[in-house]
C-alpha cells in the first residue's frame, strides 16, 4: 500500500517537475490535514497544487503529524486533500498562507461504476457504437472468465459468427488457424491482425524462414498475452472497419482491449489458480506385432507367390537360433501407447490494480505450465503486464503498457510423430535385448531394417524422450500514448510503441533415436536458429467532433501511422557431438563446417495516412468515409503507394417517428458499407534482382546466383468489400442480433508460387493471378431470456456460412492438380465460377470376390466382348499400366462401362470447406451459481482421412489399423477389405473410401462456478473467492471416422484440402479454478 | 492562436513526413547483394561463374532432382545394365517397365534450365564489366563466357539426347515483364546451337586454370573439344568430331592410368586424375546425391545377368587376372551389386555416408579413345580403330572371351564392337543408354533391332509384348515432357508419342 503511494507521489513529482510554467510567483502555504471525525493529524495524506485545468503542478505530503509546507507556483490556483479512504477536498487558495483541512471518511465506497456514457468500441475511429455501420463482434471475456484456455483464439472458438477458428493440433503451443469470413488471400497472412490497446502486433517472418511446420505452429503469435488480462475482444470484419489498420488487417482485425486500473479504486488483489489434466487420448486400434508379421508375410506372398526371404529380413524370421534378432524383434509394441500420457496444466494468475484520483494502474503477471498428451511436449510461460494512466489535467493524458512474456516450448522434434508411431513395425522392442533376451536400458534403435533408415524408421520412444525442439520465445511491447485536449471538440492523440520479439530454436537429433553409425552427419545433429525481430510503429492523429443540438451529429480525424521492423536471423548446426547429451550447437563436434552458418537480415517498412468524415442526422442517418493512403517498402516505386476509399452508412429505422408506436424496440438499422484494403505479400525486397551465394562451395570457391525474378509488376492485393447488415436490439435489450450479408472480393490475387515455365531457370513466381469471391452471411443472436433478481439465464447462438469462390484466373494457371494413376492421389480441380476446395476420385465398390465381376460389363449389364468373341477383364489404365485385377483387389466403380478404370471415372468427392460453422451456447445464473457452457461446431466438409488410407492400404512394411484384419485372404471371403499387395497394385488409389464427412458438434466447455458467501470470506480477511470446475472437448458429436474431425486447412494455393493426419488430438480437459480477490 | 499554431505545426509534419515517404520506403537487401550492384570486377564475374558449377552439383529448391541424379538415372534406368533394386521408387519402377508418364517427376527438366539460366546471366552481364573493371582484360572475360557457352551446351545436350525437340532460351531471365513461354525447336536446331555456342567456347576457352586439379572441374578448351566431338557423334559427323578429338590425343596433357593397385583409387576415389577431362566435383562440403539413392535406400543396382554377360568370366583364365573393371570396379557383387565406383574407397572397403564425394566424370581418356576409334571406324579405317580399342582393353586386362571376334576390316562389326567395349569401360558412369540410341539411330535408325532386342532381354515377362511395340517407335526413345512443365507453357507441345496421355 505504501508502494503504491511511493510511486504515485514520485510520479507526481517527476510530472509537475516537467511541466511547471517559466515565470512564477510562488506563496508559501502551510497547514494541517486533519481526520474529520476524530482530529487526529492524518500522516501521509498528499497535497496537490492544481492549476485552472486541474493540471498537477506540484504535490508534497503530510508529515507524521499530519502538518504540511508546500510553496504554490501561483495564489490563483487550488490545492487538493487527498488520501486512501478519505474524501478529497479541493480548496481555492484565495491570498490565504495557512490551509486547514478536516477529511471525512469515504462512508461507502464505490462497488461498481456506472458507465453513463455511451458504449464505445475504440476500433480506431472514435465512434460510439451506435453510430458504427461495419460488422463487428464483441466478446466481452468476463463470460468466459474461468475456461482453461491457454490463449485468446482458444476463448473465442464458437463465440463470434463469421470466423473459423480450428486448433492446428492438441500440441501445446500449436496455436490456431483463424480465418476471418473465409479465404480471402493464398498469401502467407491470411491470418487476422491482431491489436492490443490500439497498437497493432505486427509480424515480419523472415525470408528464410522454413522449418517445415513453422509456419502454421511455431509462430502462435497469441501466446504472448494472457486470458486474464484480457477485458473484451472485437473482432473487424470487412474492409471500411479495418480500413485504419493498414493492409494487414485486410485478412480482419483482432482488437484486444486489456483490463486497467480505475480512478479513485482501493487497491485490489486478485488471485487464481487453474488446474487441469488433459486426458490420454483414445489411440487407435492397431495390429499387434504377431498379427502385423503375418501380413507381410501374406502381403509379399500374395504380389509373386514366393515367401518372404527371412534370411534378409530377420526382423521377420522368428528363429530363436538368430537370437538378437528373435529377441529384439517378437515383441508386441504399442508404439501410440508408448509415447502418449496425461497431460497437466498449472497456471498461475496474480494481479493488482487500482487508482488514486490522478492515476490508476494495474499489473499483473501470469505463470503457467503445462504438459502435453504427447511424450516430450511441453509449455511453460511467464507473462507480465503494466497498464498505467495518469491524468496530467483535465486536457492531458498520458497512458504507459509494458508487458513482458516468455515462452519456453518443447514441440516433438518429428512433427508428426504421432502419426509416424501408427506406422512403425509393432513387432520392434522398444529397449534392446541382449542375445540371451535380457533386456536392457538402451533404447533399441537399429541402424536400418525393413521399413528402411531414418527418417522411415527410428525409435519413437527415443525420439520423443530425447530429440530436443525447443522454442524459447521473449516478447517485449512498451508502448506509451498521450491525449491532449485542444480545444472543445478537437484533440491530438499520439501513440508510440516498441516491440522487441526475440525467438531462438533449439533442435538436436541424438544417435540413440535413429541408430545410424556415428560417422552419419545426422548423427547427435544440433541446431539453433535465432530470429529478433524489432519494430517501432507511431501513430499521430488530430480528432475534431462538433455535436449541434443532438441533430448533426460530424466527426473527422485525420491519422499518420508510421511502422519500421528490422529483423536478424541467425542459423548454425553441427552434428557429431560425442554424447547424446552434449546437445549444443557452440560444443565441439565433429563436423561443425557440414552442419551450416548462415544468417540473414530484413527489414520493413510502411506507413499509412488516413482521413476519415462522419456525420449523423438525428441519430437515424448516419453516413462515414474513409480514405486512406498505404505505402509499402515491399513494392516498386510504380506500385508503392495503394489508396483504399471505404464508405458505411445506416439508417435507424426505430429512431424514425413512425416507429414510436413499436417501443419495444430499442434498436433497428439497416446498415451498409463498401470498403476496399490491399494486402502485401510476405517477403520484401522482390523487386529486386537479388544474388546470392550457394550455400555449398564448387572446388573450395563460393558462387553467386540470381535468386529470383525482379518484380516489377507485383501490385498491392485489392480486398474489397460489400456487407449488408441489419441489427435489432429490443424487449429492454434482452433480444440483441445482427445479420450480415457480404460479397468480398479479392482482386490481382497474389499467388506465392505461380508455376513458370522452368525454361525460365525458375520454377515458380509471386504473382498477381486472379480474383477470389467470398459470399456469405453470418448470423448471431444473443438473448437474456429471464431475469430476476437472483438469477438469469442467457444464449447466444451464431451461425455463418460462406463460399470462395473463383472469378478470374491467369490463363496461364494450372487449375488442375495431382492426377489419378497412383495409389493416394487426389485430382484437384477448381473451376472458375465455382466454390474452390473440390477434389475427386474414384468411387470405392468393396473388393472383387467372385470371378465373374472380373469382367466387364456394359451399361445394360451385359459382359462385354473383343472382336474374337472372349470376354473382356476389368483393367486399371489401359493402355498405360493395363493392370488386370485379380481376386481380393479394390474394385473401383466403373461409371463409363469401358472396362478400363482410368480418369475417366474419376468423379467429384467433396469439398474441404466446411458448408456452415456454428456456435451456441448458454449461462445460467442463480444466486452464488455460475454456469456456462458454448458447442462449437463445423458442418459438411470432407476430410480425407491420411491414417486411414495409409493404415489400410497395407502396400509397404508400415504397421496397419486392426480393421485390416478382415482383408480378403482367399477365394470365398467376402470382405470390403481389400488383400495385401506389397509394394504393387491399385488398391489405395484416392477414392471416396478415405473421405469422410467433417461434420461435428462439439461441446467446447461447460463450466460451474460458486462464489463463496461473504460471511465466509470475511473470516479469512478475504473480499471475494470464488470456485469453478470446467470440462472442455468432453462430447463430439460426429460421424467421423478417424481420431478427430478438427482438422486445419492450409490454403497456401487455391486447392484446399483437409487431410487428416492423427496430429495431437484435442485434448478432453478437467479443470478446477480458484479465484481470491482481496 | 494555440488551434492556428496546433494546425500549422500539424500541417507541417504532415507534408514534412509525406514528402520524405518515398525514400523512406525504399529499402535495399542487406545480406545479399542486388543486380544493379554486382557485375562490378572480375571477381563479380568469378563468383557468378562459380555459382554456375555450384548449380551442377546440387539444387536449391525442395523438391526437383539434382543434374548428377539426372544424368546417371536418365542414362541408366532405360537401359539394361543398372536394373531396380530391393527399395521401390515408383519415378524409376515406372520408366524400367516403360510406363513414360508425363507426371512422372523424373522428367522435370527444372535443374538443367537452372543452370542455363546461370549461364545465360554470366554471359549477358559479364559483358559490360571490362568497362567498370579497367584490369579485367578481354581475354578474360572471353574466356569465362566461353566457360559459361560450354557448360550451356553441355546442359542442352543432355536435354537434347533426352527429349529431343526442346524449347530454348539464350538469354537471361531477369524481370517479371518477361514474355516466359516459349515454343520448342526440333532437335537438328538444337544440336546446331550446341555445336555453335561449342565453336564460340572452343575459340575463347583457356587451355588451363593454372593447376590440374581445377581444368578437371572446370571448363577448359580440352573440355569443350571433348563436348564438341561427342555433339559431332551425334550429328554423324565424323571427321569434325575426328579433329577435336585428335586435338585431346595430340595435347600430350591425358593418359590412361596405369593398371596397378592404387588405379582404382587414383581415377575414381581420389578423382581428378590425368585421365579425367572433366568431372563435376564433389567434397566434404558437398556430397553426391548417389549413396542416399542407391546405397541406403537402393533405388537402382547393377544388373547380376547383364554383369555376367558384359564381364563374362574366362574359365581358363587365373580369377586374380580377371578385367580390372568388373567386379569391385564397376559393381560390386557382394555389396548387392551396387555401383561400386561411387562407393568404394578400393576394390574391398566403402566409403561411409559422409565420404561420399565421389565426383561424377563427364568425361575421361578412355572414352576419347574410344569415341575417336568410333570416328575412325565410321570413316572407313576399322583397323585403326581396334588398335585404339586395344589401348583400353589392354589397360583394363580385358577378359579374352570378350575379344574382337568380327571382320577388322568391317566398319559395321568394330562399330558395334566398340559399343560392347564402351559397355565395359564406361558403365554406370550415365552413358549406356545414349551409347545404345546413338548406335540405334546411326543412318536412320538403321539399327533400330539394338534397342528393341535389349528391351526383349530386359522386359518382365508380362510386359515384353507391350514394351517392345513402344520402343519400336523411335518417338518413344525421347522422354515425354512433363505436365506441369505443358500446363506452365501453352506454346508447348508434347513430345509426339505421348500426345494422347
Amino acid at each position: 500500500m505504501n508502494m503504491k503511494k511511493l510511486f504515485i507521489i514520485q510520479l507526481v513529482f517527476l510530472v509537475s517537475a516537467l511541466t511547471t510554467p517559466l515565470l512564477a510567483q510562488s506563496v508559501s502555504i502551510r497547514g494541517k490535514v486533519t481526520d474529520a471525525s476524530d482530529g487526529l493529524g492524518i500522516t501521509s495524506a498528499t497535497i496537490v497544487e492544481l492549476d485552472k485545468n486541474n493540471r498537477i503542478i506540484k504535490g508534497v505530503i503530510s508529515d507524521f503529524e499530519g502538518n504540511y509546507f508546500i510553496q504554490v507556483r501561483s495564489p490563483e490556483h487550488k490545492l487538493q486533500f487527498s488520501f486512501i479512504g478519505y474524501k478529497t477536498v479541493v480548496e481555492e487558495i484565495n491570498g490565504r498562507t495557512t490551509i486547514n483541512v478536516a477529511l471525512d471518511f469515504e462512508t461507502t465506497e464505490i462497488e461498481e461504476v456506472q458507465i453513463t456514457a455511451e458504449a464505445r468500441t475504440d476500433i480506431g475511429m472514435n465512434i460510439s457504437d451506435r453510430e458504427l455501420a461495419m460488422p463487428i463482434a464483441k466478446v466481452d471475456l468476463q463470460d468466459v472468465g474461468d475456461v482453461q484456455a491457454t490463449s485468446v483464439d482458444e476463448v473465442l472458438q464458437g463465440r463470434v459468427s463469421g470466423i473459423d477458428i480450428v486448433a492446428n493440433s492438441g500440441a501445446p503451443g500449436s496455436g490456431m488457424s483463424i480465418r476471418v469470413r473465409g479465404v480471402s488471400t493464398l498469401n502467407a497472412g491470411d491470418q487476422p491482425l491482431i491489436v492490443i490497446d490500439n497498437i497493432p502486433q505486427k509480424q515480419s517472418v523472415p525470408n528464410d524462414f522454413d522449418f517445415a511446420t513453422a509456419n502454421d505452429e511455431g509462430y502462435a503469435d497469441m501466446l504472448n498475452i494472457s486470458v486474464e488480462d484480457i477485458e473484451e475482444i472485437t473482432v473487424l470484419k470487412d474492409a471500411a472497419a479495418t480500413a485504419l489498420w493498414g493492409p494487414e488487417g485486410s485478412s480482419g482485425v483482432l482488437m484486444v482491449k486489456t483490463k486497467r486500473g480505475s480512478l479513485g479504486r482501493k487497491p485490489t488483489i486478485n488471485f487464481n489458480y487453474k488446474g487441469s489434466i488433459a486426458f490420454k487420448p483414445d489411440p487407435i486400434p492397431m495390429l499387434s506385432g504377431d498379427q502385423y508379421s503375418t501380413l507381410i508375410y501374406e502381403a509379399k506372398m500374395n504380389v509373386d507367390d514366393m515367401p518372404l526371404n527371412t534370411d534378409t529380413y530377420k526382423e521377420f524370421s522368428y528363429n530363436p537360433t538368430e537370437a538378437y534378432y528373435y529377441w529384439n524383434y517378437s515383441n508386441n509394441t504399442n508404439w501410440p501407447e508408448e509415447i502418449t500420457r496425461t497431460g497437466f496444466t498449472n497456471n498461475y494468475d496474480l494481479s493488482m490494480s487500482g487508482g488514486g484520483s490522478k492515476a490508476s494502474y494495474r499489473f499483473s503477471t501470469n505463470l503457467m505450465n503445462q504438459t502435453g498428451t504427447t511424450v516430450g511436449t511441453d509449455l511453460k510461460t511467464i507473462r507480465t503486464r503494466l497498464n498505467l494512466d495518469y491524468k496530467i489535467s483535465d486536457k492531458l493524458m498520458l497512458r504507459a503498457n509494458f508487458s513482458y512474456s516468455r515462452g519456453d516450448n518443447n514441440k516433438s522434434y518429428r512433427s508428426n510423430i504421432l502419426n509416424e508411431a501408427y506406422s512403425m513395425m509393432p513387432n520392434m522392442a522398444v529397449y534392446e535385448y541382449d542375445v540371451d533376451g535380457k533386456i536392457s536400458p538402451n533404447y533399441f534403435s537399429p541402424l536400418s531394417n525393413i521399413q528402411g533408415v531414418y527418417p522411415s524408421m527410428y525409435n519413437l520412444v527415443a525420439m520423443a524422450n530425447n530429440a530436443i525442439y525447443n522454442i524459447v520465445n521473449n516478447d517485449v511491447n512498451t508502448s506509451l500514448s498521450l491525449n491532449y485536449r485542444i480545444a472543445k471538440g478537437l484533440t491530438f492523440n499520439s501513440d508510440i510503441a516498441f516491440r522487441l520479439n526475440s525467438t531462438e530454436n533449439n533442435r538436436f537429433l541424438p544417435q540413440n533415436a535413429i541408430g545410424l553409425t556415428w560417422t552419419s552427419s545426422l548423427v547427435n545433429n544440433a541446431s539453433n536458429y535465432d530470429t529478433d525481430d524489432y519494430n517501432v510503429y507511431s501513430k499521430n492523429r488530430l480528432v475534431y467532433t462538433l455535436n449541434i443540438n443532438d441533430t448533426h451529429k460530424f466527426n473527422a480525424s485525420l491519422q499518420y501511422s508510421t511502422s519500421d521492423s528490422r529483423g536478424f536471423s541467425y542459423y548454425v548446426a553441427s552434428n557429431g557431438s560425442a554424447s547424446d547429451y552434449l546437445n549444443d550447437p557452440s560444443i565441439a563436434a565433429r563436423y561443425k563446417e557440414l552442419g551450416g552458418l548462415s544468417s540473414s537480415t530484413w527489414q520493413l517498412r510502411d506507413v499509412s495516412l488516413s482521413a476519415l468524415l462522419h456525420y449523423s442526422f438525428k441519430d437515424r442517418y448516419i453516413i462515414t468515409f474513409v480514405g486512406t493512403r498505404n505505402g509499402n517498402s515491399k513494392f516498386y516505386e510504380k506500385y508503392r503507394y495503394g489508396y483504399y476509399p471505404s464508405v458505411s452508412a445506416s439508417w435507424r429505422i426505430s429512431s424514425e417517428p413512425f416507429m414510436e408506436r413499436f417501443d419495444f424496440i430499442e434498436d433497428f438499422r439497416l446498415r451498409y458499407s463498401y470498403g476496399q484494403n490491399g494486402k502485401a505479400p510476405k517477403d520484401a525486397y522482390l523487386f529486386f534482382n537479388n544474388y546470392a551465394t550457394y550455400s555449398w562451395t564448387y572446388m573450395g570457391e563460393t558462387g553467386v546466383y540470381p535468386t529470383n525474378v525482379q518484380l516489377e509488376n507485383m501490385k498491392w492485393e485489392n480486398f474489397i468489400t460489400n456487407n449488408y447488415g441489419l441489427t435489432l436490439t429490443m424487449l429492454d435489450k434482452k433480444v440483441d442480433m445482427t445479420f450480415d450479408y457480404y460479397i468480398n472480393r479479392t482482386e490481382d490475387l497474389i499467388d506465392n508460387s505461380f508455376e513458370l515455365p522452368s525454361t525460365s531457370g525458375y520454377s515458380a513466381i509471386l504473382m498477381n493471378i486472379g480474383t477470389l469471391e467470398t459470399q456469405g452471411w453470418d448470423f448471431n443472436i444473443r438473448s437474456e431470456v429471464y431475469k430476476t433478481a437472483d438469477s438469469h439465464l442467457s444464449l447466444f447462438f451464431n451461425f455463418s456460412q460462406n463460399y470462395n469462390i473463383l472469378r478470374e484466373i491467369n490463363e496461364n494457371y494450372n487449375l488442375e492438380r495431382d492426377r489419378t494413376t497412383s495409389n493416394g492421389e487426389y485430382k484437384m480441380l477448381v473451376q472458375i465460377g465455382n466454390p474452390i476446395g473440390s477434389f475427386y476420385g474414384y468411387q470405392f465398390e468393396g473388393v472383387y470376390t467372385n470371378t465373374e465381376d472380373l469382367y466387364a460389363v456394359d451399361e445394360e449389364g451385359n459382359y462385354i466382348q473383343d472382336p474374337n468373341g472372349n470376354f473382356i477383364k476389368m483393367v486399371y489404365n489401359y493402355p498405360d499400366i493395363n493392370y488386370e485385377f485379380q481376386l481380393g483387389d479394390a474394385k473401383y466403380k466403373d461409371v463409363n462401362h469401358d472396362g478400363n478404370i482410368n480418369y475417366l471415372d474419376v468423379v467429384y468427392l467433396g469439398n474441404a470447406n466446411p458448408k456452415f460453422i456454428t456456435g451456441l451456447g448458454a449461462s445460467y445464473k442463480y444466486k452464488r451459481f455460475y454456469a456456462n457452457m458454448t458447442f462449437y461446431g463445423r458442418f459438411g466438409n470432407s476430410i480425407i482421412n491420411v491414417t486411414q488410407m495409409y493404415g489400410e492400404n497395407m502396400y509397404s512394411y508400415d504397421n496397419q489399423l486392426a480393421s485390416t484384419m478382415r482383408r480378403w485372404r482367399r477365394e470365398g471371403d467376402s470382405t470390403d477389405m481389400p488383400r495385401a499387395l506389397l509394394s504393387s497394385g491399385y488398391n489405395w488409389l484416392g477414392s471416396d473410401r478415405y473421405v469422410h464427412d467433417g461434420s461435428f458438434l462439439r461441446l467446447k466447455y461447460i463450466s460451474i462456478s460458486y462464489d463463496l458467501p461473504n460471511s465466509f470470506c470475511e473470516r479469512l480477511n478475504v473480499r471475494k473467492i470464488k470456485v469453478s470446475a470446467t470440462l472442455n472437448n468432453i462430447l463430439t458429436f460426429s460421424n467421423y471416422i478417424g481420431q478427430d474431425p478438427e482438422v486445419s486447412i492450409k490454403s497456401s494455393d487455391i486447392f484446399t484440402v483437409g487431410y487428416d493426419y492423427s496430429r495431437t488430438p484435442v485434448s478432453k480437459q478437467l479443470t478446477f479454478y480458484v479465484n481470491f480477490t482481496f | 492562436m494555440k488551434i492556428r499554431q496546433i494546425a500549422f505545426t500539424a500541417t507541417l509534419i504532415f507534408s514534412i513526413v509525406l514528402s520524405g515517404c518515398n525514400d523512406w520506403l525504399y529499402l535495399e537487401p542487406e545480406d545479399g547483394v542486388i543486380r544493379q550492384d554486382f557485375w562490378q570486377t572480375k571477381e563479380d564475374v568469378h563468383a557468378a561463374v562459380v555459382g554456375m558449377y555450384c548449380s551442377l552439383q546440387n539444387i536449391t529448391e525442395r523438391g526437383y532432382y539434382t543434374i548428377p541424379e539426372c544424368i546417371f538415372s536418365w542414362g541408366e534406368i532405360r537401359a539394361d545394365m543398372a536394373d531396380l533394386g530391393s527399395r521401390i521408387r515408383p519415378q524409376y519402377s515406372y520408366i524400367k517397365s516403360g510406363d513414360l508418364l508425363p507426371d512422372n517427376t523424373l522428367f522435370k527438366w527444372n535443374a538443367f534450365y537452372r543452370t542455363i539460366n546461370n549461364c545465360n546471366t554470366v554471359i549477358e552481364f559479364s559483358e559490360d564489366v571490362p568497362e567498370k573493371d579497367p584490369s579485367f582484360s578481354d581475354d578474360a572475360l572471353r574466356s569465362y563466357q566461353a566457360e559459361a557457352y560450354a557448360i550451356r551446351a553441355l546442359m542442352y545436350f543432355y536435354l537434347y539426347r533426352s527429349f529431343g525437340d526442346i524449347p530454348m532460351k539464350l538469354t537471361a531471365t531477369t524481370n517479371d515483364g518477361e514474355e516466359f513461354t516459349t515454343a520448342k525447336v526440333k532437335k537438328e536446331v538444337v544440336l546446331d546451337q550446341i555445336i555453335t555456342d561449342l565453336l564460340f567456347a572452343y575459340d575463347h576457352a583457356t587451355y588451363t586454370h593454372g593447376d590440374a586439379v581445377t581444368d578437371r572441374g572446370r571448363v577448359t578448351k580440352y573440355t569443350v573439344a571433348a563436348i564438341l566431338a561427342d555433339a559431332y557423334l551425334w550429328k554423324q559427323n565424323y571427321s569434325e568430331a575426328s579433329k577435336y578429338l585428335d586435338f585431346i590425343i595430340n595435347s600430350g596433357k591425358f593418359t590412361l592410368i596405369p593398371r596397378n593397385q592404387y588405379w582404382f583409387t587414383t581415377l575414381y576415389v581420389d578423382g581428378n586424375s590425368v585421365e579425367s577431362i572433366f568431372e563435376i566435383q564433389f567434397d566434404q562440403n558437398i556430397l553426391n546425391p548417389f549413396y542416399s539413392l542407391y546405397k541406403d535406400n537402393r533405388y537402382l543396382r547393377a544388373s547380376a545377368d547383364m554383369m555376367e554377360e558384359v564381364f563374362p568370366l574366362d574359365p581358363l583364365a587365373n580369377p586374380d587376372s580377371a578385367d580390372i573393371r568388373a567386379d569391385g570396379c564397376s559393381y560390386k557383387s557382394s555389396d548387392n551389386y551396387s555401383f561400386w565406383k561411387f562407393f568404394g574407397i578400393n576394390d574391398e572397403e566403402s566409403r561411409e555416408r559422409d565420404q561420399s564425394f565421389a565426383n561424377l566424370i563427364i568425361y575421361r581418356y578412355g572414352e576419347i579413345l574410344l569415341m575417336k576409334a568410333e570416328a575412325l571406324s565410321e570413316l572407313g579405317n576399322p583397323q585403326e580403330a581396334i588398335q585404339l580399342i586395344n589401348i583400353v582393353r589392354n589397360r583394363a586386362r580385358a577378359a579374352r572371351t570378350t575379344n574382337f571376334l568380327g571382320s577388322e576390316t568391317s566398319s559395321d562389326d568394330v562399330t558395334a564392337y566398340i559399343l560392347e567395349e564402351r559397355s565395359r569401360e564406361l558403365a554406370f558412369e550415365g552413358k549406356r543408354w545414349y551409347d545404345i540410341l546413338r548406335y540405334a539411330r546411326k543412318n536412320n535408325y538403321a539399327n533400330k533391332d539394338l534397342i528393341v532386342n535389349m528391351i526383349m532381354r530386359i522386359a518382365p515377362p508380362e510386359k515384353i509384348q507391350t514394351m517392345t511395340n513402344k520402343y519400336r517407335d523411335t518417338l518413344f526413345h525421347y522422354f515425354p515432357i512433363h505436365a506441369d512443365e505443358l500446363e506452365a507453357n501453352p506454346k508447348l507441345e508434347q513430345n509426339p508419342f505421348f500426345e494422347g496421355l
